[in-house]
C-alpha cells in the first residue's frame, strides 16, 4: 500500500515524464503552500503529531507498558481512551505509538528514496546498458502489485519492526527510481549541466550537485505521500500477522491486536484507527500542498 | 505506434522471466520446512524425509529451479504441496473471483468517485465541495481492513442488509467491493474534480456559457466529457492497485480469491502454489498496466513514443 | 485402553446392537436420550435443510494418509467411520465397524472382525480387502496423520472377507485409541482409488460415513450430502439410519471477527466461539452455548534446556513461580479459563490427579530467592538482574495470535517485576516451527491438544530434540525411560504408572510451565436440535435436525 500511495500520485509525473521541473525558491514554495488551506491544516496536524511523538513521555498520562487490574475499561476521566485487555492506558499507548508509526513511515520511505534516487540518477545519466540493467530490474520489481512484494520479503526476513521498514522500503524503490530517472534524463539537457560536464566535473559531483537539485521536487512530493502509504501498509501487514512484534505500540499492531473486540470494546478499535487515519490524512494533505507548490505544472 | 506496441508486448517476456527467478529465490529463502507444514506436529523425522522425497525437495536447488522454469514455460507449476491440486487448476478457479471483486470495486468507485467529483466541482469552494473533499481525504487514509470490519459490523450484523462474508450472490459482493473501492473512489473524486475545474476554465466552456446554455448542460455535455481522459487512465491503473488490495480485503471477507490463496499458501510453505499465484498476479498486473498505457497513448496524442 | 477387558468389550458390542443396553458407559447416554424428550417435548426430528457449520481453517486434502490438518480430519470424520469408537461420556473404547477384535498376548497382533452390512457411498461393500487397500497405502502414500497414527505397523493380513489382522514390530500403546478416529482412519473406497488414484482421491473421496462428498468451492466451502443407505451409526446415537438434514455446508472463514459476525448474523448454525466474543453469545436468545473440556493445555511456556541460563533448573523454577496465571487468564482470555498445573489435562486418560501438589503457585518472593541463589542478582538501581556482567534477558518466540500475544505481554510484564527482561519475537507458524526445532529460542508459548499420554514421548524424549516436538530440548535418561514405557507398554495400570511419573518429573524439573486451559464453547443456533459433543469436544452430528 505504500506503493499504492505512490501510484495514485505518480500519474502526474507519468503524464509528463520529460517535463523539466523548476526548483522554486523556498520562499515562493512556502507562500504557495500556505495559501492552500488543506495543506496548512494538514501541516498543523502533522506538527502536533510530531510534537506528540517527541514529547510522548511528558504527555502520556501513564506508562504505556504498565499493566493494571483495570481491564478493558471504557473511556472515562481516568482513562480518556479507555484501557486495553491488559489494563494498559490506551491513550498512552497511542501517544507512544506515534513515535513508532512515524518512524516506520519515515525510515521505509528513507530507504526507498535514497536507494531509488541513486539508481534513478545513475540510470538516467549513464543511459546505455547500465540504464537497461537497472530499469529491467525495476520492471521486475514493479510487476509485483502493491503490498505483495513487501509481503514476500517479510516472509523471508521475518516480521520485526525493522524488517517491516526494510520490506516496505524495498518495495517502494522502483517507483522512485523511475521517477528520478525520468527527471534526470531531462535535467541532463540543461545547459549548465552540460557545461559542468564539459569542464570535466567528476561523476558524483555532477549527479548530486548539479542534477539532483533539479529532480528534488517530485522526490519530495512522492516521499511525503509515501510516508502515508507506508503507515497504512504496515497496518495491513499487522492484520495479516506479519507486522512488528509487541510491545512496540505501533498503531497498526494495536489495531490488529484489538480487532477481536470490535463489537465489545469500540474504543479499542476506534482510537487507533482514528490515529492512523488522521496521521495519514494530514500527511496526504501536506503532500498535496507540496505538489501544488513545487510543481507548477500540476497546479490548479 | 505498432512497433511501440510490439516492443511493449515483447518486453513482458523478460520481465516475467525475471519475476520467475526472483520469486523462486525468495520463496526458497523463506524459513520454515514445507515437510513439517504438511506432516504436522506429530510427524517424525523419517516421515518428514519421506515427504521431502515426495515433493522433490531433496533435489539440489538448481535442479528444482530448472524443473520450475521448464514447467512454468509449459504453464505447469506442479501440484500444491498441501492440497495436491494442480496449481494452475486452483489458480484458474480462484482468479475469476478476484477479478469479479476488483471489477465490482472499480465500478463502485467510478460511480461514487465521478458523482462526488462532479458535485464537488459544481459547488467549487462552497461547503459541499469541502465536505466531499474531506470525505475523500478520509477515504484514502483509512486502513482497509479496519474499514472492512466496520462495514461488516454495521451493514451485515447490525442492519442485516448484506451477508458478512463468502461469495455466491451479488449481494455478497457489495461490502467487499465497497471496502476495496473506497480508496479508488476517493482518488477518482479528487481527480474528477480538479480535471473538471481545469476544463471549466477553458475557452470553449466560456463560449458555451456565453451562448446561454444552461449550467447542467454545460457540466454534463462539455465539461465532464472533456475531463474524462485523465480519469480513464486512473481507473485503469487503480484496477491494478485493486488487484493487490484484494490480498487484505479477501482475508477480511473470506472471499475465495487468489489473494487469500496466496496468504494461505505462504503460511503453509506451499512453494509451488506461492510461485504460481505470484506469477499469475504479476502477469495480470503487468498486462493491465500495459493495456492502460496503450489506451492512454491512443487517447492522448500529445504523448510521443519512439 | 482397557486391554484386560477385551472380552467384556466384545460382548458388550453385541449387546449394544441387539438390545441397546451395554456395559460401561452407554446406559448413561441412553438415559439422557430418554429423559431429555420427556422434560421438554420436542417434535419428531424433521428431515431436510442445510446445516451450515462455521470453521476457521480450511481442509487441505481429504485423503486420510496425506493430511495432518484438523480441518481435514473433521470433514473426513463426517464422511467416514472408524473400526472402533469412543464412549462420548467416558472415552472408553468401544467397537464400531469392527464388531469384535482380539489382541494377541504379546500385543503385536490385533485381529478385527468387520460388520458385514456396510457399504461405501458408491454402493460397493466394505470388506477386509478394502481396508487392507487403505492401510497398505500407508507405506507408499502415507505421510499424514493417518499414517503417523499406525505406529510400527509391519503387516496387514486378510484372513477372510471380513477378518483382518494387523501385525506390529513392537506393541504400540496408542493403537486402539488411534483407530477410533473416523477421520484419519476411515476406509477409502476402492472404486474411487481406481478411478482417481491417490493424487486426486483427496478431492474425490468416498467412504462409508453418513455424509458423502458433494462439492468443494476452494477457499469458501465444502458441501456434503446425506448418504441415504447409511444404517450403521455409532451405538450412542438415537438415529440409527441416514442423517436428517439434506446437506452439510462447511464454511471457512479465517478471520475471527468476521466468523463471529457471520455467526451472530445467523449465517452459521454451529460454530466454536472465540472467547473475546463469548459475552455476545452468552445470553443471546437465538443461541445455545455448549461447553466442553479441551484435551490439552491452550497455553504452556516452553523452556529451552539447551540455552543458558535455562539449563539451570533453579531458573526454570523461578520463572514458574513468578508466573501469575490468574492475571494472565483475566487479560488473555477474559477470565474464561482455569490455570493449568500439569502437562496433561484432567480430561485425558492417564492424568495424574494430584499433580497440583507438585505445581508451582504464584510466589514472586520465592522466584526472586531462586534467582539470587542461581547467581542472578539485581544490582542497586537497576531493573534487570545480572550475573558475571551479563543481563538476564530472554527471547520469547511466539506466533502473532491475539491470545498468545496478550499472554506474552502479560508474562513480559510479570517477569519485569522479577528483574527478568523478556524480548518478544513474533513469527508466523511455519517459521516459528523451524526456529523452535533448531532451538533458536529461550522461551516459547505453544498450546496443544492430544488424545493420549503418548504425547509426553513426543515432547520430552531426548531423540525428539531437534527433529521432533521436543522443543524444550529435554535430555533426561530417566524421562526417556518413562515415556518409552508409555509408548511400548500395553498393560493399562503399568502404563498409567509410567504416565503419572513422567508428569511429576516434568513438573518437578520445570520442563514446561503450564499456563492455562481456556473454556471451550460452541454456539448452536436455535433452529438446530439434537446437537451434542463428546467428552473431548468432538461434534456429534448424527442426531442433529433443523426446525426450519
Amino acid at each position: 500500500m505504500t506503493m499504492e500511495g505512490n501510484e495514485d500520485y505518480q500519474q502526474g509525473d507519468q503524464a509528463a515524464p520529460d517535463a523539466v521541473r523548476e526548483y522554486s525558491p523556498a520562499k515562493h514554495v512556502l507562500r504557495v503552500f500556505l495559501r492552500n488551506r488543506g495543506a496548512t491544516v494538514g501541516l498543523i496536524i502533522l506538527l502536533v503529531l510530531i510534537c506528540m511523538a517527541v514529547a510522548a513521555p511528558l504527555l502520556a498520562p501513564y506508562d504505556p507498558f504498565e499493566i493494571s487490574e483495570n481491564l478493558m475499561e471504557p473511556p472515562s476521566g481516568d482513562h480518556l481512551m479507555g484501557t486495553d485487555p491488559l489494563g494498559r492506558d490506551l491513550m498512552s499507548m497511542i501517544i507512544f505509538g506515534s513515535r513508532i508509526s512515524l518512524q516506520v513511515g519515515l525510515i521505509a520511505v528513507g530507504i526507498a528514496t535514497v536507494v531509488g534516487t541513486v539508481f534513478g540518477l545513475v540510470a538516467g545519466y549513464m543511459e546505455g546498458w547500465v540504464d537497461n540493467v537497472i530499469m529491467r530490474f525495476m520492471d521486475i520489481l514493479l510487476a509485483f502489485p502493491g503490498i505483495l512484494l513487501a509481503l514476500v520479503i517479510i516472509a523471508v526476513l521475518g516480521s520485526g519492526l525493522f524488517n517491516v521498514m526494510i520490506a516496505l522500503g524495498i518495495a517502494a524503490i522502483p517507483t522512485y527510481t523511475r521517477l528520478v530517472r525520468g527527471s534526470t534524463l531531462s535535467a541532463k539537457q540543461n545547459e549548465y549541466v552540460m557545461a559542468a560536464q564539459a569542464q570535466g566535473a567528476n561523476l558524483s559531483r555532477l549527479l548530486f550537485k548539479h542534477i539532483l537539485p533539479n529532480v528534488m521536487a517530485p522526490i519530495i512530493v512522492n516521499a511525503t505521500l509515501g510516508v502515508a502509504g507506508a503507515i497504512l501498509a504496515s497496518a495491513g501487514l499487522s492484520f495479516i500477522g506479519l507486522g512488528p512484534s509487541p510491545p512496540t505500540a505501533e498503531w497498526g499492531a494495536i489495531l490488529a491486536q484489538s480487532r477481536q473486540y470490535i463489537r465489545r470494546a469500540w474504543w479499542l478499535v476506534t482510537f487507533p484507527g482514528m490515529a492512523i487515519t488522521l496521521t495519514v490524512l494530514s500527511i496526504n494533505m501536506v503532500g498535496d500542498g507540496l505538489r501544488d507548490a513545487l510543481d507548477p505544472q500540476l497546479k490548479e | 505506434m505498432t512497433t511501440y506496441i510490439m516492443k511493449r508486448v515483447l518486453s513482458i517476456i523478460p520481465t516475467m522471466l525475471g519475476v520467475a527467478v526472483l520469486v523462486f529465490l525468495m520463496v526458497h529463502m523463506i524459513p520454515g520446512d514445507p515437510a513439517r507444514a504438511i506432516g504436522g506436529l506429530e510427524a517424525d523425522a523419517a516421515q518428514l524425509e519421506a515427504i521431502r522425497q515426495d515433493l522433490g525437495l531433496h533435489e539440489p536447488l538448481h535442479i528444482q529451479f530448472f524443473d520450475f522454469v521448464t514447467g512454468a514455460l509449459r504453464g505447469d507449476f506442479g501440484r500444491s504441496f498441501s492440497t495436491g491440486v494442480p496449481v494452475t487448476q486452483e489458480i484458474f478457479s480462484r482468479m475469476p473471483h478476484t477479478f469479479k471483486l476488483a471489477l465490482a470495486g472499480i465500478s463502485l468507485s467510478v460511480v461514487i468517485g465521478l458523482t462526488a467529483g462532479v458535485v464537488a466541482a459544481q459547488h467549487h469552494q462552497r461547503p459541499l465541495d469541502n465536505i466531499v473533499m474531506v470525505a475523500a481525504m478520509f477515504g484514502v487514509s483509512m486502513p482497509s481492513f479496519w474499514f472492512g470490519l466496520m462495514l461488516i459490523v454495521i451493514f451485515a450484523v447490525t442492519l442485516g442488509w448484506f451477508p458478512t462474508s463468502g461469495s455466491g450472490s451479488p449481494s455478497h459482493l457489495v461490502l467487499p467491493a465497497m471496502a476495496l473501492g473506497i480508496r479508488a473512489a476517493a482518488i477518482l473524486a479528487r481527480l474528477t474534480r480538479s480535471s473538471m475545474l481545469d476544463v471549466m476554465k477553458s475557452d470553449f466552456v466560456r463560449t458555451a456559457r456565453g451562448k446561454g446554455l444552461s449550467e447542467s448542460v454545460i457540466t454534463l455535455k462539455h465539461v465532464l466529457r472533456n475531463s474524462l481522459i485523465p480519469v480513464v487512465t486512473i481507473v485503469g491503473l487503480q484496477f491494478g492497485a485493486l488487484l493487490a488490495g484484494t490480498v487484505i480485503i479477501e482475508q477480511v471477507f473470506a472471499w475465495p480469491g487468489i489473494g487469500r490463496l496466496l496468504i494461505r499458501s505462504l503460511m503453509a510453505r506451499d512453494f509451488p502454489m506461492v510461485q504460481g499465484t505470484i506469477l499469475y498476479i504479476a502477469l495480470a498486473f503487468v498486462l493491465v498496466n500495459l493495456v492502460v498505457d496503450l489506451f492512454y497513448s491512443v487517447l492522448d496524442p500529445r504523448i510521443q513514443y519512439n | 485402553m482397557r486391554l484386560k477387558n477385551w472380552h467384556v468389550l466384545c460382548v458388550s458390542v453385541l449387546l449394544v446392537f441387539t438390545m441397546a443396553v451395554t456395559l460401561g458407559c452407554a446406559p448413561e447416554v441412553d438415559d439422557e436420550a430418554d429423559t431429555d424428550p420427556d422434560e421438554e417435548p420436542v417434535d419428531e426430528p424433521g428431515e431436510g435443510g442445510t446445516l451450515v457449520l462455521g470453521q476457521a481453517e480450511e481442509a487441505d486434502v481429504l485423503h486420510p494418509h496425506r493430511t495432518a490438518a484438523i480441518a481435514a480430519n473433521f470433514v473426513m470424520a463426517q464422511m467416514g467411520d472408524a473400526l472402533l469408537t469412543r464412549c462420548p461420556e467416558t472415552g472408553e473404547i468401544e467397537p464400531h465397524l469392527a464388531e469384535e477384535y482380539e489382541v494377541a498376548d504379546d500385543g503385536k497382533e490385533v485381529t478385527f472382525h468387520l460388520r458385514e452390512d456396510v457399504t461405501f457411498h458408491s454402493g460397493e461393500p466394505l470388506d477386509a480387502h478394502a481396508y487392507e487397500r487403505t492401510l497398505s497405502a500407508v507405506d507408499k502414500e502415507g505421510h499424514g496423520q493417518g499414517a503417523a497414527r499406525l505406529g510400527p505397523l509391519e503387516d496387514i493380513h486378510v484372513e477372510d472377507d471380513y477378518t483382518l489382522t494387523l501385525t506390529f514390530s513392537e506393541p504400540f500403546g496408542p493403537l486402539l485409541l488411534n483407530l477410533t478416529s473416523a477421520g484419519y482412519q476411515h476406509a477409502m473406497d476402492p472404486t474411487h482409488l481406481d478411478e482417481y488414484g491417490h493424487d486426486d482421491y483427496g478431492r474425490n473421496p468416498s467412504s462409508t460415513g453418513p455424509w458423502q462428498f458433494d462439492d468443494w468451492m476452494s477457499g469458501e466451502s465444502i458441501t456434503l450430502t446425506r448418504y441415504e443407505d447409511y444404517a450403521w451409526a455409532e451405538y450412542f446415537y438415537d438415529n440409527e439410519s441416514a442423517a436428517y438434514p439434506d446437506e452439510i455446508e462447511l464454511r471457512y472463514i479465517e478471520e475471527d471477527s468476521t466468523r463471529m459476525a457471520a455467526l451472530e448474523a445467523g449465517e452459521l448454525d454451529i460454530c466454536s466461539v472465540s472467547l473475546a466474543d463469548l459475552d455476545t453469545f452468552k445470553d443471546h436468545p437465538e443461541f445455545e452455548l455448549v461447553e466442553y473440556d479441551r484435551e490439552g493445555n491452550c497455553s504452556n511456556l516452553w523452556f529451552n534446556h539447551d540455552q543458558e541460563p535455562l539449563d539451570d533448573v533453579r531458573l526454570r523454577r523461578a520463572l514458574a513461580y513468578g508466573m501469575n496465571k490468574e492475571a494472565i487468564i483475566n487479560a488473555a482470555i477474559d477470565g474464561h479459563g482455569e490455570p493449568a498445573h500439569g502437562i496433561l489435562p484432567p480430561v485425558m486418560w492417564g492424568y495424574y490427579e494430584n499433580i497440583e501438589d507438585h505445581a508451582y503457585t504464584y510466589q514472586p518472593d520465592k522466584a526472586a530467592e531462586l534467582l539470587d541463589e542461581a547467581g542472578w542478582e539485581l544490582p542497586e538501581g537497576e531493573d534487570v538482574r545480572e550475573k558475571d556482567g551479563e543481563t538476564l534477558s530472554l527471547t520469547l518466540m511466539v506466533t502473532p495470535d491475539q491470545e498468545v500475544m496478550r499472554t506474552s505481554e502479560m508474562l513480559q510484564a510479570q517477569y519485569r517485576e522479577l528483574g527478568v527482561e523478556i524480548e518478544i519475537d513474533t513469527y508466523e507458524w511455519g517459521t516459528l516451527m523451524e526456529y523452535l526445532s533448531e532451538g533458536r529460542h529461550d522461551l516459547s508459548i505453544v498450546g496443544y491438544s492430544s488424545t493420549d499420554p503418548d504425547w509426553l514421548y513426543q515432547i520430552f524424549h531426548s531423540e525428539e530434540a531437534g527433529v521432533g516436538l521436543n522443543w524444550a530440548f529435554v535430555r533426561d535418561e530417566e524421562m526417556d525411560e518413562l515415556v518409552e514405557g508409555i509408548r511400548y507398554t500395553l498393560d493399562e495400570e503399568e502404563r498409567r504408572e509410567y504416565a503419572e511419573e513422567a508428569q511429576i518429573r516434568a513438573i518437578d524439573n520445570a520442563h514446561w510451565a503450564p499456563i492455562y486451559r481456556s473454556d471451550q464453547y460452541i454456539a448452536v443456533h436455535e433452529r438446530v436440535e439434537g446437537f451434542d459433543v463428546n467428552f473431548r469436544g468432538t461434534w456429534l452430528l448424527h442426531d442433529v435436525w433443523l426446525t426450519e
